[in-house]
């Protein structure tokens, strides 16, 4: 059991920490915003300038107008639309594989040991480089996208489960035992609460790497969704579409993960998610 | 009230492969109603022995056998409520939930349940704290509500594992002051382990000194626990006699006695 997921889980608590410290830090309100509106000015700047082709970087207002024109239409929000529908059904398997997997595995280490090797392999394999073996699998419908999303998202998810049922505070299970509470009581009382911020923080690494596989799932003969709009866009040479496509898939992004923040926040309000990064 | 009969007890561990017996054939008897307390030097077997009584080890040797003064019972029946030296509360809980935990949940909420966690609440001090997170808490407060938490489990036996060893010194004549008067209103059987001498003599009825995992001596004290003072000449006895038994026994040789002497200025062993 140590070796797969003592390696599985340094990955585990090393990520959180990026995903989850800018929150900890001290900022002001719009501190987040300078470096953004400082880069567009600088891009801006430089497509004035013409320092480079507007086929290399289309400029900020060329972008600014096509994504206008993609909200005016609804196009966007269709695509959005479609890729959140893939995101979260895709999330919402990887969810319940990898935390059924992550609970069973670290409560029986015998058969922590048995799959560890396995999993452990598995999760050094791309999703992308599945793509083929998906495709023949599922076809090139929804199953294969979606599938990308899981295999993206599982390992997030099941190794922070894991860590959250091995790396519990043995003491809080004896003091449950001291009151008198049963095996089962225990585990529904007191383990499973325990392990909330760790599967937390693995929830929503999860969520993020499914949006972020997004592109590769699209990929596959979509006709929709944000990752076919860019495709399609640089198939018809359209960078200011391209780009446009980039801002949106990366801000519904950060607004999916604030949410998934802010709901988690009230969810483990004893600060989980900080205290398990 | 629960007594506890205990014959020939022997634990023993293999830290490094290296075996240890913390516990070398204890034999001792605790009186139903008393407050016992334990006093000994760090790694002497004390808290085997309470965990041990608690039900969180199992002996190796010996036999342990709790009894009711007032009649046979159904050992399942028997409830062991312990306090560890830290408080261990639920983080995911209030300071209420926290108390009211032992509670079956059909019972947790019902208004007999609710006024129970609301005495509790009052006798450890804790009104106005119901609905704080255990890290909003000091040490002793957190301390204070792990006791509760236990006292809402109405134990047959409460076992106090040096609950105040990592607290200030005022916070701790404070819980040791509001310890005695629960054993005086809750007539539970209690059995203290601490390594602080004074600790012992202020609190316990019964005194037992544990060396190597062996009884050394024991002894009771007159007057009720909480209401002596330092130079109360049961405390002035039991420091002679934790002194004679530690400077003869601490196994340095000729400077056993001095280093004894020591020892008892700093109050722990």
């Amino acid at each position: 059991m140590k070796p797969p997921v003592g390696a599985c889980s340094l990955e585990g608590a090393a990520a959180p920490s990026v995903h989850v410290s800018p929150g900890a830090l001290p900022r002001r309100r719009g501190t987040p915003l300078i470096l953004p509106l400082l880069l567009l000015g600088l891009w801006q700047g430089a497509s004035s300038l013409e320092l480079w082709s507007s086929a290399v970087l289309p400029a900020p207002a060329a972008v600014g107008r096509a994504l206008w024109g993609l909200a005016a239409s609804g196009e966007i929000f269709r695509h959005l639309g479609a890729s959140f529908g893939r995101v979260l059904g895709g999330f919402a398997l990887a969810s319940a594989l990898g935390c059924s997997l992550g609970f069973l595995l670290g409560r029986r280490p015998a058969l922590g040991a048995l799959c560890g090797g396995t999993l452990e392999f598995l999760r050094h394999v791309p999703p992308l480089a599945l793509l083929p073996m998906l495709i023949l699998w599922y076809g090139i419908g929804e199953g294969s996208k979606v599938a990308v999303i899981v295999l993206a998202s599982f390992f997030p998810v099941f190794l922070n489960t894991l860590e959250g049922v091995t790396e519990r505070d043995p003491r809080l299970e004896e003091v449950g035992r001291s009151l008198g509470l049963s095996e089962g009581e225990i585990l529904r009382r007191i383990v499973l609460p325990e392990a909330l911020p760790p599967v937390l923080v693995g929830l929503r690494l999860g969520l993020g790497y499914g949006w972020r596989s997004l592109i590769g799932a699209e990929l596959i003969a979509a006709a929709s969704g944000v990752g076919y709009l860019i495709q399609d866009a640089v198939a018809l040479s359209r960078g200011d579409v391209v780009v446009a496509g980039i801002l949106a898939m990366g801000g519904a992004g950060v607004a999916l993960d604030a949410l998934f923040a802010a709901v988690t926040e009230r969810l483990v309000p004893w600060g989980g998610l900080r205290r398990s990064s | 009230m629960i007594g506890i009969r205990i014959r020939g007890l022997v634990k023993a561990f293999s830290p490094g492969g290296r075996t240890l017996r913390a516990l070398d054939g204890v034999d001792l008897e605790i009186p139903p109603g008393s407050l016992t307390a334990i006093v000994g030097r760090s790694g002497c077997g004390k808290t085997t022995l309470l965990r041990t009584l608690g039900g969180l080890e199992t002996p190796d040797e010996g036999d342990v056998a709790f009894f009711d003064p007032s009649g046979p019972r159904d050992p399942r029946s028997l409830r062991r409520g312990m306090v560890f030296q830290e408080p261990r509360l639920f983080p995911w809980l209030s300071v209420r939930d926290n108390i009211a935990f032992s509670l079956p949940r059909e019972e947790g909420a019902s208004a007999e349940a609710a006024e129970r966690v609301e005495q509790i609440l009052g006798k450890m001090r804790l009104q106005g704290f119901e609905n704080a997170l255990p890290h909003e808490l000091s040490g002793g407060m957190a301390q204070r509500a792990a006791l509760g938490r236990t006292l809402c489990f109405d134990p047959d036996l409460l076992l106090l594992d040096e609950p105040f060893g990592a607290l200030d010194y005022f916070t701790r004549r404070t819980l040791q002051h509001d310890l005695a008067a629960l054993f005086r209103s809750e007539g539970k059987t209690v059995v203290l382990v601490t390594h602080d001498v004074e600790e012992a003599l202020a609190l316990g009825q019964r005194v037992l000194l544990l060396d190597r995992g062996r009884v050394l001596s024991s002894w009771t004290l007159e007057t009720p626990p909480g209401a002596r003072a330092p130079d109360d000449p049961d405390v002035v006895r039991g420091r002679r006699e934790i002194l004679r038994h530690f400077g003869q026994s601490s196994g340095e040789g000729a400077g056993g006695r001095t280093e004894g002497s020591k020892i008892l200025r700093n109050n722990t062993l």
